[in-house]
């Protein structure tokens, strides 16, 4: 199994080779010159050539996209345009802060989604369920940024209770990891509810009831374990997508994480910085679908045998061509 | 032999043939969801708030007034809805914000269906190299958050609505193409599919002929969704600052313009917001009740 | 049958069930005994009420929307209708054992089989985990799998396998009655043998009553003692096998021996016959005698409502042309 997911590790690096030569290609197509906007409007014309020059920005976008990639090969992810500092550090150290929100909402997020959706499917059709259900519809339909703002109203303006930005102490946090946690746990309600009903229907939760096993044992083992795996996949998919791409949350409550940086960096044309940031961010994702991945083989054996399948069938390939 | 006797009465032979055409049962079975009948009321509602903006709204957008400027709701008789900080009226700048957040989110669907559905469809009914090259294309673009993606392409293009839509529509194309891959795939191999490659017919004909109408229901669902996903992410756009510049009275940009105002004047948040929900809520009921009227064995 | 004699005495059972669409009767005043070590056989079409039936012991019928409407279901002494789920979770797999008809999906995916009949042991007995693993590997032995693949998971099994798994996990907890919904309509006519010949062999040796719901006749010849006919919810013909493959008396009993392709009879090629018409709507039975639309010789009398007439010592028809008294 350890083959496989090898395999898959390898296979990520073309999609984020493509990942990167999107970005660039979008980025180096975009109106905009960053060394006018690194020296300013008033610049004089001269000044600014000889910056396309240093920079190395009058070459085809090609050779300026491989000499790019012969630097990351070397841990060499440039320089800033705007603060000459190197990408790495200025994108790493934006990057706890973005952890701590993504790993945050992700535990509220369970931590409602879960329980809800379970007394939600074994209760169907009663008022709870209804109430849930459409609760759960409204989460998904509210924008974050709303979302964000309504929590602030109420908690940080009316009832001053907790800050309304910034991301000191962890009384900070809670506040925005609600914002992202109330939508996702409504995502992670819904698929729980969905997939638990799908499954609570099925013949072998019959047979365990003609067992004469209880009905929380029956919803616990029988149910839930088969429920996971879409389950998981939602969890982790938010989880990743947190990770990079909770711009929104990060501009409402002024958090200085990763995702607020990605915007300033793309809105100032920043190149090297939204290579880099873009690259952390996809890799990332990609690592987490490859943990979720993972995390199915242990909880489905058909799955956990279908890995090793595979690398056995490329074992004896390999025997054959040997 | 069988002659009378009663079992070919015709009571009986009407209770055994009831079935109807099998769009006719997906739309009977929706009007008995009484919420999915809510969703469609309300987006009705909302479709002709936009078409009929001009004259529904008691201003234009962009009305500036600036001696009445951040009344509340309610304080004026001309402005339910209060006004803003430049005194335009609340309720016209939502109204007319129906029109430009519903026509992005159509758009934008149709851009991410259109293409996503062609290339999931060539995808999966031809296969191999095409295939894997295309859905490599698509796992490049899935590997970007998705709001992260549309920022990039916003901000290759420049601002506005129009780029909005493009944005917006590009970052949705993956989503169909995954969905409509993997329905053609469950459909390639059938046996009808063979049968119709014995009387010759080309692929083309195959493909429009028998493949779509099969993977219509999946394509439908992930419409709706997608509508809603739309409307949202336009939102989000705007709300950064990367959709509608002003005065456009796009839905998030009203949120966005109305922040700064949050602590005295919250109804400038409060009502923009409303209206995003209440859409994306009416498309979602109407979606779920639509996937559930396309698949009856998960309901009974 | 003497009163020792019966295991399981099931009287006047109606269940209903209530959906939009309209009440389904799918259980009609239902009278049935099992007597103990014997095989009783459920026959009828599909939707006959069989399952229903058999549900309704187990006391899962699906509630909402199924409803138990009136009627007794006895076993030692108790009447198993209106008891709590506490107490039937200690009938099911210990004194009454269910088996399904499609045993590619009867099985939990996730978990080993060997766990799983541990599951019904554990369940049932005051065992420690060591002692049931012990019970199960025996369990699995005695339906003629090996014991190396305890630890295998269903998808590793063929359906034949599969069933044999469900039949080791239903006697696990030694049960006196077991039912059989169409344990069999799902395999291979070769593998269908075998299971067959395995459940006969399992039952004999021990003395576990059955209840063997099937539309197949040839089944019924070979594991049965006793016969019901089912049809639209109610027992339309009952007895031994002499009575139902020799004496058959009811029009629809009749009716199915028909419809089986047969040998030729003295040289003429017999023509496989149809019962025309469907089963009734269980929304919308008929009044009188429910076969009576389809049946060939239908008269007035039909429209009254059937009682079962005894027409010898334990062989029940449900047709007023075979009550003596009243004459034809």
């Amino acid at each position: 199994m350890t083959k496989y997911f090898l395999k898959r590790l390898i296979s990520m690096i073309p999609v984020l080779l493509g990942v990167t030569l999107f970005i660039f290609l979008i980025l180096h197509f975009a109106p905009g010159d960053p060394a006018r906007v690194m020296l300013g409007e008033f610049a004089p014309q001269a000044d600014v050539d000889k910056l396309r020059e240093t920079l190395g920005l009058n070459q085809p976008v090609i050779i300026q996209y491989f000499q790019y990639i012969w630097g990351v090969l070397h841990g060499n992810f440039g320089m800033s345009y705007m603060t000459r500092a190197p990408v790495i550090d200025a994108v790493l150290s934006r990057y706890p802060a973005t952890m701590i929100l993504a790993g945050t909402s992700a535990v509220v997020m369970v931590a409602i989604g879960l329980p809800i959706g379970i007394i939600s499917a074994t209760k169907q059709y009663s008022f709870m369920d209804r109430a849930t259900t459409t609760i759960g519809l409204i989460g998904v339909s509210m924008p974050t940024f709303w979302t964000g703002m309504l929590l602030v109203m109420l908690f940080a303006l009316k009832l001053r209770f907790l800050p309304a930005g910034g991301y000191k102490t962890p009384l900070y946090w809670i506040l925005p990891a609600f914002t992202i946690g109330f939508n996702a746990a409504a995502i992670c309600m819904r698929m729980t509810r969905s997939s638990l009903l799908e499954v609570i229907r099925s013949d072998y939760i019959r047979t365990a009831r003609a067992k004469g096993q209880t009905e929380q044992k029956i919803l616990m083992h029988h149910a839930m374990k088969n429920a996971l795996v879409p389950i998981v996949t939602v969890v982790g998919l938010q989880l990743g997508l947190n990770l990079g791409g909770a711009m929104v949350t990060e501009a409402v409550f002024s958090i200085p994480g990763l995702g607020s940086y990605m915007l300033s960096a793309i809105l100032s044309r920043d190149y090297p910085v939204v290579q880099g940031g873009v690259i952390l961010i996809a890799t990332t994702f990609s690592l987490v679908n490859l943990l979720v991945d993972y995390i199915y083989a242990f909880v489905d054996p058909r799955i956990k045998s279908q890995y090793k399948a595979q690398s056995k069938k490329k074992m004896r390939k390999e025997d054959a061509a040997a | 032999m069988n002659t009378s006797s009663g079992i070919n009465n015709p009571s009986s032979l009407k209770k055994v043939f009831k079935k109807r055409s099998q769009s006719k049962e997906v739309w009977h079975r929706l009007k008995r969801n009484k919420l999915a009948v809510i969703g469609i009321v309300i987006l009705l509602l909302m479709t002709l708030v936009a078409v009929f903006a001009g004259w529904l709204a008691p201003e234009g957008y962009d009305a500036q007034n600036i001696k009445i400027a951040l009344k509340a709701p309610g304080v004026l008789k001309d402005h339910l809805f209060g006004t803003d900080s430049l005194g335009r009226d609340l309720l016209s700048r939502i109204i007319w914000g129906a029109q430009v957040s519903l026509k992005v989110g159509l758009i934008a669907t149709s851009i991410s269906a259109i293409a996503g559905s062609i290339l999931g469809a060539v995808a999966g009914y031809f296969g191999g190299k095409l295939d894997n090259i295309i859905m490599r294309c698509m796992d490049v673009l899935l590997a970007i958050p998705g709001i992260l993606l549309a920022i990039a392409i916003a901000a290759t293009l420049g601002s506005g609505m129009t780029n909005c839509i493009i944005a917006v529509g590009i970052s949705g194309i993956a989503g169909f193409a995954r969905i409509v891959r993997s329905a053609v795939l469950s459909v390639r191999d059938q046996e009808y599919i063979e049968a119709a490659r014995a009387i010759n017919a080309t692929n083309t004909r195959i493909l429009i002929k028998h493949i779509f109408p099969n993977v219509m229901a999946p394509i439908i669902v992930q419409v709706t969704l997608g509508f809603a996903n739309a409307i949202l992410q336009a939102a989000s756009l705007s709300f950064l600052g990367l959709g509608a510049q002003v005065p456009i009275p796009d839905w998030g940009a009203l949120c966005s313009a109305g922040r700064s105002y949050i602590r005295d004047y919250s109804y400038l948040v409060t009502m923009p917001g409303l209206a995003i929900m209440i859409t994306v809520f009416a498309v979602n009921l109407f979606g779920d009740g639509l996937r559930d009227a396309l698949d009856p064995r998960l309901k009974k | 049958m003497s009163k020792e004699n019966k295991l399981l005495s099931i009287k006047d059972l109606t269940i209903h069930y209530v959906t939009d669409d309209g009440t389904v009767r799918a259980v009609n005043n239902v009278s049935l005994e099992v007597e103990k070590g014997k095989t009783l056989g459920l026959v009828g079409e599909t939707g006959a009420g069989k399952t229903t039936i058999a549900l309704g012991i187990m006391g899962m019928v699906p509630d909402p929307p199924g409803k138990i409407i009136s009627g007794s279901i006895e076993m030692d002494g108790e009447n198993l209708i209106g008891k709590s789920n506490r107490f039937m979770r200690h009938i099911r797999g210990k004194k009454i054992s269910m088996i399904f008809q499609d045993p590619m999906t009867a099985l939990n995916p996730i978990d080993t089989i060997g766990e799983q009949i541990v599951e019904t042991i554990l369940l049932h007995e005051k065992v420690s985990k060591a002692e049931a693993h012990i019970k199960a590997v025996e369990a699995l032995e005695r339906v003629g799998i090996s014991r190396e693949r305890f630890n295998e998971y269903p998808f590793q099994f063929s359906g034949g396998m599969k069933q044999r798994v469900v039949i080791a996990i239903a006697l696990a907890a030694n049960p006196e009655l077991i039912i059989a919904d169409e344990p069999t309509t799902a395999l291979d006519v070769t593998i269908q043998a075998q299971v067959l010949a395995m459940m006969n062999k399992l039952k004999n040796e021990l003395n576990t009553s059955m209840i063997m719901i099937t539309h197949d006749l040839g089944i019924i010849s070979e594991m049965c003692d006793q016969v019901a006919v089912i049809y639209a919810g109610e027992v339309v013909e009952s007895g031994n096998l002499v009575h139902i493959f020799d004496e058959m008396g009811h029009p629809y009993t009749k009716g199915l021996f028909n419809s089986l392709p047969g040998v030729a009879i003295a040289g003429h090629k017999k023509r496989l016959e149809s019962i025309p018409g469907l089963m009734p709507d269980p929304t919308d039975l008929p009044s009188g005698c429910k076969f009576s639309p389809r049946c060939l010789d239908k008269s007035d009398k039909c429209d009254e409502e059937q009682k079962l007439i005894e027409v010898s010592e334990g062989h029940m028809v449900r047709c007023w042309k075979f009550d003596q008294g009243k004459g034809e």
